[in-house]
Formats: structure tokens, sequence, C-alpha cells
């Protein structure tokens, strides 16, 4: 009986032990919100913070081929040919 | 381009129209037609060299000699010939014309006409609408889909690096 004990209370031991030093299998998907607030920025995420967004070319102020204000909020670039 | 969006959106300050060159490697003519037109921008009158072009397009598309056209054209307009001719003739934008072609390329153009509108792409021949749409929508700070995702981003699902971005453009009704 008491050999019984001590092998149950080494195994309840044991299962502590793993689970505290394993990975996190428990864990679920983490939604976007859940990542934003709990995980560490990824590089390319920290990146992107950064970045400037796309609103087209750079555009020369001397640049014969634009038309209206150098401040306009919106840029619309076409690309054509003339055939 | 259309004659509303000026109207509407460049004459009024709202929308910045930049206009860049994309000649199709099938189109015998539209290197040196982009061409002509940069020509005739050194001299100021890029704009009526542009439309010159469009609305000539049937006197030179099936030329078999199109640059003397296009020196007729520069007569019309008025431009000292002599620069004209010597700038088309000296090939002086063709490397020009090559940045634009690898700018578009870059931007994912792959045929014309390509529109890009703070970015958002739009493919092909649209209606008006279709510009009016996606420039009211840049102007009310609408974002262009992007490759990357701000970490802060509370409509994201997944993670921040993930090589696969999947954008939805949806409304809830």
């Amino acid at each position: 009986m008491y050999l019984k004990r001590t092998w149950l209370a080494a195994l309840v031991v044991l299962a502590l032990v793993v689970a505290a030093c394993g990975p996190d299998m428990a864990t679920p998907i983490p939604t976007g919100q859940a990542t934003a607030s709990t995980q560490a920025p990824t590089q390319a995420a920290t990146t992107a913070v950064t970045q400037s967004p796309t609103t087209g070319p750079v555009v020369d102020p001397n640049d014969w081929r634009t038309l209206g204000s150098a401040d306009a909020e919106v840029t619309l670039t076409e690309y054509s040919d003339f055939q | 381009m259309y004659p509303q969006i000026v109207k509407d959106y460049v004459e009024t300050g709202k929308v910045r129209y930049v206009f860049r060159n994309f000649p199709l490697s099938f189109h015998n003519w539209a290197q040196k037609a982009a061409e002509a037109a940069e020509c005739a921008g050194e001299q100021g009158q890029y704009w009526a060299m542009h439309e010159a072009l469009f609305n000539g397009q049937e006197e030179w598309t099936g030329s078999a000699d199109a640059v003397p056209i296009f020196k007729g054209m520069a007569g019309t307009l008025k431009l000292d010939q002599a620069k004209f001719d010597s700038c088309l003739d000296g090939d002086k934008y063709a490397e020009k014309i090559q940045a634009d072609i690898q700018e578009g390329s870059k931007a994912g153009v792959t045929g014309t006409p390509a529109f890009s509108i703070n970015g958002i792409s739009l493919s092909g021949a649209q209606p008006f609408d279709a510009f009016k749409e996606t420039i009211e929508y840049a102007l009310a700070g609408g974002e262009a889909p992007s490759l990357t995702v701000p970490p802060d981003s509370y409509r994201s699902l997944g993670e921040a690096n993930a090589p696969v971005v999947i954008t939805e453009f949806s409304d809830f009704q």
C-alpha cells in the first residue's frame, strides 16, 4: 500500500514538472486582437510601422506628365501606352 | 484621362493625376510615340502631343514609319521643329520610358491601361464610376491593400509576418 502511494505521488510530481517545463500546447490560435496585445511585434511587423504608404510614384516637381495640385490628397497614376 | 475626373477631382485640388509610359512590346510604335510626347514635353507641349497621339492613332499605328508623322504633329503644334526632330531621332528620352516600364512592373502592371489610386490598383478601361468610387474611398482615408499588416491592427487574424495575406473588402449587410 505504502509503495503504491509513493508511486502515485511520484507520478503526480513528474506530471507537474513536465507541464511546467514543456511548450504551452493549450494556447488557442490567437485572434488579431490577442496577437496585437499579447505578442511581441515581429521584425516584419516592426518594419510595417515605419514604412510609408504606397501612394504612387515619386514625382519630380518639374515633371510635365502631371496634372493637378502637388498637395492633393489622392494621386492617380495611369500606366499606359499610346498605341 | 476622363474629362469628368479632371473636372470633378483634379481641378478641385483633390486628385493629382500622373501619367507613366508603359509601351507594350507588341505595339511597334508605342515606344517612339512615348518619346515623341516627352520631346514635346520639354517644349511645354506634353499634353497637346499626348492628345494628338491618341486622337491620331489611326494615322500612325499601322504606318510603316510613324516617325515622320510624329514630326508632322510637332509641326502642327508649332514646336521648334529642329529641336524636336533632334530629340526624337536621338532617342533622348528612351531611357526615361524604360524607367517608367520598370516602375510600372514593380507596381504590378502587366497590361494597359492600368491605374493606381493611392496604391489601390484598377486594371483595364474602367467606367467613371469605378474611379469615383475608389477616389472617394481614398479621400475618406481608405487604405490600399498591403502585404504588411500593422501589429496593432484589430481587424486581422493570424501572424503579422505570415507569408500570405488575404485582404477582404466587404460590408455587413
